[in-house]
């Protein structure tokens, strides 16, 4: 049966819809971004386990020279290996048109017994390769997609200076390679990621390692010591070129995934605590003032014999109501969000069961949690009821006090007419509820810059990576070292303004104990096409003398100027030298040792060679220059910056416009919600006052102003708050980044402050507008002649 | 009410007062009054204004604890009685109507007496309260939808559908005009009779004394004067 009490709930409900609307739809966006970015974090941490667990994805990764497989006994017997897995990993150039030669690729060797016992990969179309077979291939299947190869497509690899006709079997995917980016590039681009998987044989023989092995994945103990596994190997290792073993955190794949799903769960957990404080806060608002209406019908209901329980019950179940509500629309929406949130990782990371799951536990904690926010908002006045006194509560309320503050005692006020007198004292008169309504707006702006943030992000990394570091039209990788005198050729092609070479070769920095792995760049002098960048944007003229590093990599170290640093050149027969420190450069990403390419000549005694070549090209050339180059046996890949940057662009367009929308959605409702209920409590609480006015002469305009104008000021204030508190949660967010990664100092567009203003702006005046059409409506009579 | 069987007291108040701290200064709402209620009268409070009429009817309500004194309800201690067991009396015992009807505007003329019929032990029907007061054809409408007299018979019917024993009216006739009061009174008076719940209420129109079994006088916190009558007048015979 439907009691009394139920039926006054629900038509009060009813009677409030667009303000308990308002609540439910705040409560809502936290519920929201809570399921949908926790929900996806889940979701990624599922695929990823199950992906990593069914396919065997290693624990250390090592490169190396070139290692007898003999070696590989003796890997297994460190003290706390489980498995090894030895293989041949080689660059390779993949022939997938006439026109374009996309960056160096991967083969990588499959045993032709069996399965790999590591780092398995996954053969999604087509078929495995028929053992012995030497003319087949498995291929990564985002680069086959994205070139459009399809199975029985004939693709040409050239490997080691040949090019070996080979034919397409099947789409392969692995764990190794979930984030697919090519090493030195910033964003994954699948166009520019290629793997092949070979016969074992048939890569041994085209690279001449027959009876090697240059590529290793163990499997730790459990229990056992990574760093001394690490140790162990790259001891072992070390004769054979070893090139420094990595654990899971340093595999590229693994990290770039382990890092995004981190800001994802750090944003899951403090994004919705915005909201639902919010929430609590409106609930506070509301039901404050709604109890301040309903004091006759409580003390009547006392009055009957209903008891405490029973009322407190009654006011929360009409809270709960709303808490649900808000959950309920929250998981609608946040399944929604969270499947497309879903997609658009898909499209970034290869994770084959990857899709948006809402469990059990995520909606009893939705639920849970908007239930909590309405309920702590509401347990102050609940509590304030339960315990008024019948009797007591049969008198009007007194007037509220007021008293000439601080500020007005100081002349603060004196200048101001009634109007606006009244409007400061009310303010002045809640402190607390004046500094938590700022809080909400300043809140509500700070989620619209965070939103938007990041296109100034990626806007910053665009201008910073194509426009100032990589100044070239084209780029090329060379197969291996090449003389000088091969890029001066390059200069030859018809079209070609200007060429310049690079040499860079794996290396490890070390001093104290701690040691980075990274690339020692060899410059020529003066460059022009391919440059150092410091912050902010000027170009550093590349170092002739001595050794200049990446700043982050002088800190981690510990370095000071003149300090010797222990370069230790990775690689077959490579030495170790000590260079004194030059200098520091504040680059914006990985970490890198830089000199002229003349001294890296002589450290490692020979002549200068280079490994790059960048070229500026006539537009009207670039093609063909792109077609000479791909001919050319000792070009490994060929990238045209323009293509590159089309991609880049293609790439984030879609993020980027879908969370600028989100968030500026979840901006307008915090700020609706806040605005609307604190003007529509101020107006009903103060209806007696304003009609008395309007009745005294004053205008609709003068007397909204009252509620308005203070509104106002709420906004007027939270906004620079706001503002300033979006680029620190910006900078908090930027810091989750591995600074050895990138490094990137917060820079906010000032459209960007611009837009969330206009964004909260707009959303205060439609509430305004609202509230505005109430006080028109303002029932002179009606409202003097009710009893509150 | 018969007057040949001795009258069973149903509740006692000796020496009740009520004070009221107002800031600095302590307000004597009460000061020593006593009083009797017998079975199934009527009883009308009178004095001025600020005498302590509304004071004593809601200690008599178990709407307030007395400052001192002693308050009985039957064998109920109503002196200091928790908040718990208060709530309890009023529910089971305690049928309240004010002189703002205080009906909840959202609910409907039925749905405001349902209120207390879910509520209360042993209730009557809501459409038969209605029927008391004559409103049943009005069952639907909403506060806003009645004039003040409807509202306060339906707030009678809402005070009498628990059955209560005990009937409290503090100026139900005050926002009324005459034929409309008279119309109230003339339910309040049925209702007396017909349930046989005893009433006590609080007016400012000495006229109204007439319908009472018995009239206290209140003056300064006390009870002055009580006196009783020989029959009880009807509504319609009432002089305003
Ligand atoms: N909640 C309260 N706080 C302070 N003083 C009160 C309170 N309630 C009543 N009083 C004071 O106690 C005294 C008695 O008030 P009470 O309401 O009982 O008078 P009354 O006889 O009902 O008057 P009226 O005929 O005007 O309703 C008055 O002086 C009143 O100001
Ligand atoms: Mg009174």
């Amino acid at each position: 049966m439907v009691t009394s009490l139920t039926k006054k709930m629900m038509r009060d409900l009813v009677g409030q819809a667009v303000q308990v609307g308002t609540i439910a739809v705040v409560i809502g966006c936290g519920v929201a971004a809570f399921v949908s970015m926790r929900g996806t974090w889940k979701s990624l941490e599922l695929a990823r386990d199950l992906y990593y667990e069914r396919y065997r994805f290693g624990d250390v990764f090592v490169h190396l020279e070139r290692a007898p497989l003999a070696v590989r006994a003796r890997l297994e017997d460190i003290p706390g290996v489980a498995l090894v897995e030895t293989r041949l990993v080689e660059p390779v150039r993949l022939v997938v048109s006439a026109a374009e030669t996309p960056p160096p690729g991967q083969v990588m060797s499959l045993p032709s017994d069996g399965r790999p016992r590591l780092d398995d990969l996954r053969v999604y179309k087509g078929r495995p390769l028929e053992s012995g077979r030497d003319d087949e291939v498995l291929i990564l299947s985002a680069f086959a997609e994205a070139h459009g190869l399809a199975l029985g497509d004939t693709l040409p690899l050239v490997m080691h200076g040949h090019q070996f006709q080979t034919r397409i079997v099947g789409y392969a995917d692995a764990p190794e390679f979930v984030y697919a980016i090519a090493p030195g590039e910033f964003m994954p681009d699948p166009t520019r990621f290629g793997v092949v998987w070979m016969d074992e044989r048939a890569v041994a023989a085209a690279y001449r390692m027959d009876g090697a092995f240059d590529d290793v994945v163990l499997r730790l103990q459990p229990g056992a010591d990574p760093e001394g596994v690490l140790e162990s190997v790259d001891d072992l290792l070390e004769p054979y070129g070893g090139l420094g073993a990595v654990l899971r955190d340093k595999q590229i794949s693994n990290k770039l995934l382990t890092q995004e799903m981190g800001q994802l769960r750090a944003l899951a957990s403090t994004i919705p605590i915005v909201f639902l404080a919010v929430a609590a806060f409106l609930v506070q608002v509301a039901l404050g003032r709604m109890v301040q209406l309903q004091r006759v019908p409580i003390a009547t209901l006392k009055a009957f014999g209903y008891t405490r329980g029973e009322i407190a019950r009654h006011f929360f179940a009409m809270i709960a109501v709303v808490g649900v509500v808000g959950a309920v629309m929250g998981l609608g929406v946040g399944t929604w969000f969270g499947r497309a949130m879903t997609d658009l990782y898909r499209d970034f990371f290869a994770l084959p069961t990857l899709s948006f799951r809402l469990d059990g536990e995520l909606v009893l904690v939705s639920l849970g949690v908007s239930m909590l926010a309405a309920i702590s908002g509401a347990l102050g006045t609940v509590l304030q009821i339960a315990n008024m006194p019948p009797a007591e509560a049969m008198q009007p309320p007194a007037p509220p006090t007021y008293s000439r503050g601080l500020i007005e005692r100081c002349g603060g006020l004196a200048m101001l007419g009634p109007a606006a007198r009244m409007a400061a004292r009310d303010m002045l008169r809640r402190p607390l509820r004046l500094m938590l309504s700022i809080a909400g707006i300043a809140a509500a702006t700070a989620v619209v810059v965070i939103g938007r943030f990041g296109e100034d992000a990626i806007d910053a990394m665009e201008g910073v990576i194509f426009d100032h570091v990589q100044a070239e039209d084209i780029s090329v990788t060379f197969a291996g070292e090449v003389p000088d005198r091969a890029v001066r050729a390059l200069g030859q092609l018809p079209g070609v303004n200007l060429v310049e070479g690079q040499r860079a070769v794996a290396a490890r920095f070390s001093s104290g104990g701690v040691y980075r792995d990274g690339a020692l760049l060899g410059w020529t002098p003066d460059p022009h096409l391919r440059r150092l960048i410091e912050w902010p944007f000027h170009t550093v003229a590349a170092p002739e003398q001595g050794l200049v590093l990446t700043a982050e990599l002088v800190r981690v170290l510990g370095l000071t100027v003149g300090d010797l640093v222990e370069v230790e050149l990775l690689g077959r027969g490579l030495p170790t030298v000590m260079l004194p420190l030059a200098g520091s450069v504040r680059e914006p990403a990985g970490l890198q040792g830089h000199v002229g390419n003349d001294t890296l000549a002589r450290l490692l005694g020979g002549s200068r060679l280079a490994t790059h070549a960048f070229l500026a090209v006539d537009p009207q050339y670039e093609t063909e220059v792109v077609a000479r180059l791909s001919q050319m046996p000792s070009v490994l890949g060929v990238s045209r910056k323009s293509a590159v940057l089309a991609s880049f662009r293609a790439q984030t367009r879609e993020t980027r416009s879908a969370f600028v929308w989100i968030a500026s959605l979840f901006g307008a409702a915090l700020a609706v919600g806040i605005v609307y209920n604190n003007a529509r409590v101020a107006l009903s609480a103060r209806a007696r006052e304003l009609a008395s006015l309007r009745v005294l002469g004053f205008t609709r305009s003068e007397v909204s102003g009252i509620v308005l104008g203070e509104q106002a000021v709420h906004v007027l204030i939270g906004l620079p708050v706001g503002l300033f508190a979006g680029h620190q949660a910006a900078v908090a967010m930027m810091s989750t980044v591995d600074p050895e990664t990138w490094r990137f100092p917060v820079v906010i567009a000032t459209r960007t402050y611009g837009f969330a203003a206009a964004v909260v702006l707009g959303a205060a005046l439609i509430s305004w507008l609202f509230v505005f059409r109430q006080v028109s409506r303002l029932d002179l009579v009606a409202v003097l002649k009710t009893k509150e | 009410m018969s007057s040949d069987t001795s009258p069973v007291s149903v509740l006692q108040a000796r020496r009740l007062t009520r004070t009221y701290r107002m800031g600095e200064v302590d307000v004597l709402a009460l000061r020593g009054a006593d009083m009797d209620l017998y079975e199934g009268e009527l009883v009308v409070l009178l004095g001025p204004s600020g005498s302590g009429k509304s004071t004593l009817l809601n200690l008599l309500g178990g709407l307030d604890v007395p400052t001192s004194g002693s308050l009985k309800w039957r064998d109920h201690d109503l002196t200091s009685a928790t908040d718990a067991a208060l709530t309890r009396y009023r529910r089971e015992h305690v049928g309240f109507v004010f002189q703002f009807y205080n009906l909840v505007p959202s609910l409907t003329a039925r749905e405001n007496v349902a209120l207390v019929t879910d509520i209360a032990p042993d209730p009557l029907d809501p459409d038969e309260a209605l029927d008391l007061v004559g409103l049943r054809s009005r069952r639907d409408h909403f506060p806003s939808q009645l004039s003040g007299g409807e509202q306060q018979r339906v707030a009678i019917a809402r005070a009498v559908a628990k059955r209560p024993d005990l009937l409290l009216c503090d100026e139900p006739t005050g926002a009324l005009d005459v034929a409309t009061g008279r119309l109230v009174l003339d339910v309040l008076a049925r209702v007396n009779r017909e349930l046989g719940a005893t009433t006590a209420l609080i007016t400012h129109n000495a006229a109204i004394a007439a319908l009472a079994d018995r009239v206290f006088t209140m003056a300064d916190g006390r009870v002055a004067t009580v006196t009783s009558n020989a029959t009880r007048a009807k509504s319609s015979d009432i002089q305003w």
